[in-house]
C-alpha cells in the first residue's frame, strides 16, 4: 500500500509543478502573445482597407498609421472601419466570424461607397485544412471577390462560393478545388453578415 | 581518461568522455532518429516546405530532447514505475508547451506558419523513445548528450530536406531567390506532399548508400 500512496503523491507532485511552471510561462508571456494577435487583426484592417502599410511595420508603426487613416462607427450593431482610399473613395470593412469546417473563420469584408461592390476580402484567423481549405487565407483566393457584388443579379442579398470555374454571376466567386466543404461554411459565414448589411441598407434607403 | 573530470565526476563510470562521443555519434549519425530508424517522420514530412521552417523546427526538437533527457534522467530513480510513461509524458509536454508559448510570443509568423506541429512535438516517438529507451537507465549528463544529439540527427535532416523542396519547388533559400524565376520553372510538386515523400525516401537511400560503404570498407580491413 506503501508504494500505491508514493504513486499518488508523486504524480500529483509532479503535475502540479509542471503546470505551474507553465502558468508562470503564460502569464508572463502573455502581453507578447496578445500584442502579435493585434498586430496581425489591424494588418488585415489596413489590408481589407487598402491602406499602404510598410511590409516590416512593427506593432507600434501599424497602430500609428491604423489610428491615422481608419475611423470606427458602427452600423447595425457592427462596428465599421472606414478609409476615405485616395482613388477608390470611402471604403467601409466589416468583420466576419463564424464556424468553418474545422475551426473559427475570421476575417473583414470591405465595400465601396456603393455598399453592394466587394472592395476586398481579408481573412486572419482560420484553422481549415493545411494546403487545401487554408488556402483561403492566400491573397490569390481572396482576390477573386474584388469588384464582386454582394447582391446577386435577381436582387437577393447573398454572395455565392461555387465550384471551381463555375461562378458567372456577378455575386459567384470561384471556390477552391478540393476545399468544397469550407467554400460552403465560409459563404455561410459571410453571407449572415451580408444580411445584416442589407437589411440596414433596406430600412436607410 | 582523466582529461574529462568534469564529465567523469558526474557519471561516476570514468567513461564519460568516450561514452559521450559514442552516443553523440549514435544519436545524429549512425542511429539517426529520421534515416536510420525512421521516427518522427510525420513533422519531417509537413514543415519540410521551406528551410526557414525545417530549422525552427529542429531547434524545438533539440530544446524539448535535450531538456527532457536531462529531467527524466534526474528523476529515474525515483518515478515510480506504474506512472513512468505517464510522468515522462507531463515532462515533455511542459517543455513543447513552453517552446510553442516562446513562439507565439517572440515570432508569432513562424508559430503560424508550424501551426500545431510544435504542440504534435509532445507525440514525437523520437523524443519519448529517447526517454524510455536511455534517459530512464543513463546519467543526467550523459542523456543530455544524448537527446541533443537525437534533435540534432533530425534538425540536420530536416534542413536538408527543407532546403531540397524550397530550392527545387520555390527556386528559393531562406527566402532569398537563387534560382531565377527567368529561367527556372518551379517544381510545386517539391511544395507539396508527394514531393516530401520522394525528397525523404532519395535522403533514407543516400544514407543507406553511405553506410553500407563505410560497413564494406571495415569489413575489408
Amino acid at each position: 500500500m506503501k508504494g500505491n500512496t508514493y504513486t499518488i503523491i508523486y504524480s500529483a507532485v509532479l503535475a502540479l509543478v509542471c503546470a505551474s511552471l507553465l502558468t508562470l510561462a503564460s502569464v508572463s508571456l502573455k502581453p507578447y502573445q496578445e500584442a502579435n494577435r493585434k498586430a496581425k487583426e489591424q494588418r488585415t484592417i489596413l489590408r481589407a482597407l487598402g491602406v499602404k502599410v510598410p511590409d516590416y511595420a512593427g506593432a507600434e508603426q501599424l497602430l500609428e498609421i491604423y489610428n491615422r487613416n481608419v475611423g470606427e462607427t458602427t452600423v447595425a450593431g457592427r462596428t465599421a472601419y472606414v478609409y476615405n482610399h485616395p482613388s477608390e473613395g470611402k471604403v467601409t470593412a466589416f468583420r466576419f466570424a463564424g464556424p468553418g469546417l474545422w475551426g473559427p473563420i475570421e476575417g473583414l469584408l470591405a465595400l465601396k461607397a456603393d455598399m453592394r461592390t466587394i472592395y476586398r476580402m481579408a481573412i486572419y484567423k482560420q484553422e481549415e485544412t493545411p494546403g487545401l481549405g487554408g488556402n483561403i487565407e492566400n491573397e490569390e483566393f481572396q482576390g477573386l471577390f474584388r469588384g464582386k457584388q454582394i447582391v446577386s443579379p435577381q436582387g437577393k442579398a447573398a454572395l455565392d462560393i461555387t465550384l471551381p470555374g463555375q461562378a458567372h454571376a456577378v455575386n459567384q466567386v470561384n471556390g477552391i478545388s478540393g476545399a468544397t466543404l469550407t467554400g460552403d461554411k465560409l459563404e455561410q459565414v459571410i453571407n449572415k453578415l451580408i444580411a445584416d448589411i442589407a437589411a440596414v441598407e433596406a430600412t436607410g434607403a | 581518461m582523466a582529461a574529462n573530470p568534469i564529465a567523469c565526476a558526474s557519471c561516476g563510470s570514468g567513461l564519460c568522455g568516450g561514452k559521450g562521443r559514442e552516443t553523440f555519434y549514435q544519436g545524429t549519425w549512425a542511429n539517426n532518429p529520421i534515416s536510420i530508424q525512421v521516427l518522427g517522420i510525420c513533422s519531417a514530412l509537413a514543415v519540410t516546405t521551406t528551410l526557414a521552417n525545417s530549422l525552427i523546427m529542429g531547434l524545438a526538437l533539440i530544446f524539448v530532447t535535450g531538456m527532457s533527457n536531462l529531467i527524466i534522467s534526474l528523476l529515474r530513480a525515483t518515478i515510480p514505475r506504474k506512472v513512468r510513461m505517464i510522468a515522462e509524458v507531463a515532462v515533455i509536454a511542459t517543455f513543447v508547451i513552453l517552446f510553442d508559448q516562446l513562439l507565439k510570443a517572440f515570432y508569432f509568423s513562424m508559430s503560424e506558419r508550424l501551426g500545431p506541429y510544435v504542440g504534435l512535438i509532445i507525440t514525437n516517438c523520437i523524443v519519448m523513445g529517447r526517454a524510455e529507451a536511455f534517459a530512464l537507465t543513463n546519467p543526467p549528463l550523459l542523456s543530455v548528450v544524448d537527446g541533443l544529439a537525437n534533435g540534432i540527427g533530425y534538425a540536420f535532416v530536416l534542413a536538408i530536406i527543407g532546403t531540397f523542396r524550397e530550392l527545387v519547388g520555390d527556386g528559393k533559400i531562406l527566402g532569398f531567390t537563387v534560382l531565377s524565376e527567368g529561367w527556372y520553372v518551379k517544381n510545386q510538386l517539391m511544395i507539396l506532399a508527394p514531393g516530401a515523400f520522394i525528397a525523404l525516401g532519395f535522403l533514407i537511400a543516400a544514407f543507406n548508400y553511405i553506410n553500407a560503404r563505410g560497413q564494406k570498407a571495415e569489413a575489408k580491413s
